[in-house]
């Protein structure tokens, strides 16, 4: 076993990471960071083609941060924590530019030193620097530079499975190196925790295949509180076919009619107003209510419509799109394309304080792991601004705790639990796939704890995953070398997802409202009255327990929400 | 459905004595990429089959695999009902179809590939920047490393060890047209092979992101030369 220390440990090599550890090489502590998959070659960050949203010297006139931080609120149906959100809207413009610094370069006009902007759906002006259709790994690709220019230790290939603690206080990590096959104790003063989210649970998914909930399900077992985990964003148009594509993005909202098998553009029955340019969860469940009514297409989705845009309009507005439309014969000219709405962001995660610290000592939270900030829907382009804001003061408030505390002791039983749960997974000689395992859990998790919710598939989805806990420890390997093992990899995550989706459902249960992206067909109504509060979720023992906690309001607030809070 | 085969070559250094060839039946649907027949061998057949893939839409580059004879990514590439598969010409084999990289990161690291400049750019709105030399970072600025290039580029599979490569060039070429870098890039370059490039064009040609390599090397062995 290796064995590494250091003083601030960041878990996790999206961009919330990288900038997590970029900020806390800047305070004098020793900062390594460490990754399941590699930089650049992991995670979400490095396919979002957006952009970053936030009102700096670049915004127009009219627009402000105060404008930017009400859009936010109004978008997650004032569930944000709002101090958080003023966090949000203040800082990121100032991060936006530092990338720059850095060695990013964001679209520009042709003078050479005027922003291009973007606008998307819920933000009330063009705000957001891009570039190209590929921002999110710009920033990947400036932050690894700079890490590498400032000598932060990077060690890829290495899923962390487990948080050390000693007493109250965080000591470090136990992981597994994915490419030697064996263990790595790395311990720490501080941690930071940023694994995104946890696409991967529902059986469709934008998110790339190691978004497994590590992080929600390493915080929670470290005892750390989980909050808003009910609130799952799900992008209306994903691809049903081919599988391996299944639930990435297949197109954008405003160049799309959505039509039935019956060729009716449904839309405009839910929302005649803006038919598909609705908000994206009313879209989603509009798709989801044809397909259960039986007027969807023979995959078990509806049909986008391109055909009405002059000839080559689709083609110049989303290259990429249109190749992978006509990889599989379509011509977006002349046909249809089958989707179905799909998993792509989690607003909840690890409930933090303004220095995104968690409930647990010395653990910190960047990126999408953490919660708060998106409240109970995401504006588009307000997830990378979120990893910046976070990745910032999680990384100074981490290497602030280092440097004012001594390296914990931690207990090594628990190093050699890690080990022989691997040990035993290697060696059974019988019993479920991991990957029978996890596509059982996916298909529960889209069918009971998806678009829809009621209590009935909700307490059934309880029921199964407390099933497919049980066999967890059953999971039997063909590919028996401990190194670049994908079934133990899988195996292992399979842990963390089986956390995530019990997670999700115990929310969902409790949450007897809708709002924003949860839908209780049961509870169909936003309940102003009662529930301007979060769930929050702690492990307790083997179980988890289930508190609630106002919203912050510190700003605005909603009409009737005037007595709570 | 009609049935397809795929024959792959396999390899465990740790096992085998030398490489083999397995065939493998599926089922053929068009439109199907490479990487939908591999998850249905290695979820249905063989476990042990070894390759490498994340995001599944092209742009984590993990997943290049020679298709025919000619690199692309398995997630980007339409199946035929009979296919060969063999790992990236150029690189080490792991096992079976995954790669090893390692070595192409080290040749990485004295590239030194960030913004290198004495005095960083404070102001408070973007700084201007020659949109010429703009256009020529971003193309160079959209390779994610999937190494196809490396597969047929005939300077690096005759000397490897004076030819850095395409795609490290391509990385390189980011920093070398950036108008703000103050690093020695020509001389990088230049140490690192530049003027051994023959212009075949095959990195280009295979390019999945249109970083267009080939153009990359000579735009730098022009300003080069200039300079
Ligand atoms: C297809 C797509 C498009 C998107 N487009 C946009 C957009 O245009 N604008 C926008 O604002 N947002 C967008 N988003 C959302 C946004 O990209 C993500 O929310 C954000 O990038 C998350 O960043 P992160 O660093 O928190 O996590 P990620 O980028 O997901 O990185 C997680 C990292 O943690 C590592 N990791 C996971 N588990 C472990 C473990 N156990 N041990 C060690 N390491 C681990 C992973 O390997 C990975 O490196 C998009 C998301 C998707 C999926």
């Amino acid at each position: 076993m290796q064995c590494f220390s250091v003083d601030v440990l960041v878990i996790g090599g999206g961009a919330a990471g990288m900038m997590a550890a970029y900020e806390a090489s800047k305070h004098s502590v020793s900062v390594a960071l460490v990754s399941k998959g590699r930089l650049e070659r992991s995670g979400c960050t490095v396919l979002a083609p957006g952009a970053i949203a936030g009102a700096g010297s670049w915004r127009q006139p009219g627009d402000s941060p105060d404008i930017h931080f009400r859009d936010t609120v109004e978008g997650g149906a004032y569930l944000n924590e709002q101090s958080l959100v003023r966090l949000l809207v203040e800082h990121t413009p100032a991060l936006i530019l530092e990338l720059e610094q850095i060695g990013a370069l964001w679209q520009r006009e042709a003078d050479g030193e005027t922003y291009s902007l973007r606008i998307d759906g819920g933000h009330s002006y063009p705000r957001c620097p891009f570039l190209e259709d590929r921002t999110g790994r710009e920033m990947m690709r400036c932050l690894h530079g700079v890490l590498r220019k400032r000598h932060v230790q990077v060690w890829e290939d290495i899923m962390i499975t487990r948080l050390l603690l000693a007493d109250d206080r965080i000591a470090g990590a136990v992981g597994y190196d994915l490419a030697h096959g064996s263990m790595v104790l790395l311990r720490a003063k501080s941690v930071i925790l940023a694994c995104g989210g946890a696409g991967v649970v529902y059986q469709n998914t934008s998110n790339p295949t190691d978004v497994t909930g590590d992080g929600f399900a390493l915080a929670l077992a470290a005892g750390a509180a989980l909050m808003d985990m009910e609130f799952v964003q799900f992008y209306p148009l994903g691809f049903l076919f081919p599988d391996s594509l299944r639930g990435a993005l297949a197109g954008l909202l405003y160049y799309v009619h959505l039509r039935n098998k019956n060729g009716e553009r449904f839309m405009l029955r839910y929302d005649p107003e803006r038919a598909e340019l609705s908000t994206r969860d009313r879209v989603a469940r509009a798709i989801c209510n044809e397909v259960r009514e039986g007027r969807g297409g023979p995959r078990g989705g509806v049909y986008i419509d391109m055909t009405h845009h002059e000839p080559g309009y689709i083609a110049r507005m989303q290259p990429s799109l249109t190749e992978s439309y006509q990889k599989q014969g379509l011509d977006p000219e002349k046909d249809w394309l089958e989707v179905a709405p799909s998993c792509h962001f989690f607003m909840g995660g690890v409930k933090v304080d303004r220095n995104w610290a968690s409930t647990v000592n010395g653990l910190f939270i960047a990126g999408e792991t953490g919660a708060g900030v998106q409240g109970a829907n995401r504006l588009s382009q307000n997830a990378l601004s979120e990893l910046l804001v976070s990745g910032h003061f999680a990384g100074l408030a981490a290497a602030q705790s280092a440097s004012g505390n001594e390296q914990a002791a931690f207990d090594p039983a628990v190093v050699q639990q890690e080990e022989s749960m691997v040990a035993r997974l290697l060696a059974r000689r019988e019993g479920v796939a991991p990957g029978v395992l996890r596509q059982r859990l996916r298909t529960l998790m889209w069918e009971h704890a998806g678009v829809y919710r009621n209590e009935h598939g909700l307490l059934q989805a309880q029921e199964e995953i407390a099933g497919l806990r049980r066999q967890l420890e059953q999971q039997c390997l063909v590919q028996k070398d401990p190194a670049w093992n994908s079934e133990l990899r899988e195996a292992l995550e399979n842990y963390f997802l089986v956390d995530t989706a019990a997670c999700i459902v115990k929310s969902a249960l409790l949450r007897k409202e809708s709002r924003g992206a949860h839908f209780r067909e049961d509870y169909p109504q936003t309940d102003q009255k009662n529930w301007l509060q979060h769930v929050i979720l702690q492990k307790k023992g083997d179980s988890l327990t289930a508190g609630f906690a106002p919203v912050d309001l510190c700003e605005i607030k909603p009409e009737g929400a005037c007595e709570l809070a | 459905m009609t049935k397809g085969t795929v024959t792959i070559r396999r390899f465990d250094p740790a096992r085998d004595s030398a490489p083999y060839w397995q065939t493998f039946s599926f089922t053929f649907q068009p439109g199907m990429t490479v990487l939908d027949v591999l998850l249905e061998i290695y979820q249905q057949q063989d476990a042990t089959l070894s390759f490498q893939y994340c995001c599944r839409n092209g742009h984590c580059g993990l997943c290049g695999v020679m298709i025919n004879g000619r690199p692309g990514m398995i997630c980007r590439e339409t199946a035929s009902a009979e296919m060969r598969l063999e790992p990236l010409a150029n690189l080490p084999v792991l096992r079976d179809l995954t790669v090893d990289r390692s070595e192409q990161d080290l040749r990485k690291q004295d590239l030194r590939l960030f913004l290198d400049r004495a005095e960083p750019y404070r102001g408070e709105s973007a700084e201007r920047i020659d949109m010429e030399a703009f256009a020529r970072f971003k193309r160079a600025a959209r390779c994610m490393e999937c190494f196809c290039c490396v597969a047929v580029c005939p300077v690096f599979t005759a000397r490897p060890h004076d030819f850095i490569g395409p795609a490290a060039f391509t990385q390189l070429a980011r920093h070398f047209f950036d108008p703000r870098d103050e690093g020695r890039r020509k001389l990088t370059a230049l140490t690192n092979g530049l003027t051994a490039c023959i212009r075949c064009g095959k990195c280009t040609d295979v390019c999945p992101h249109d970083a267009m390599p080939m153009e990359n090397i000579i735009a730098m062995q022009e300003m080069a030369a200039k300079e």
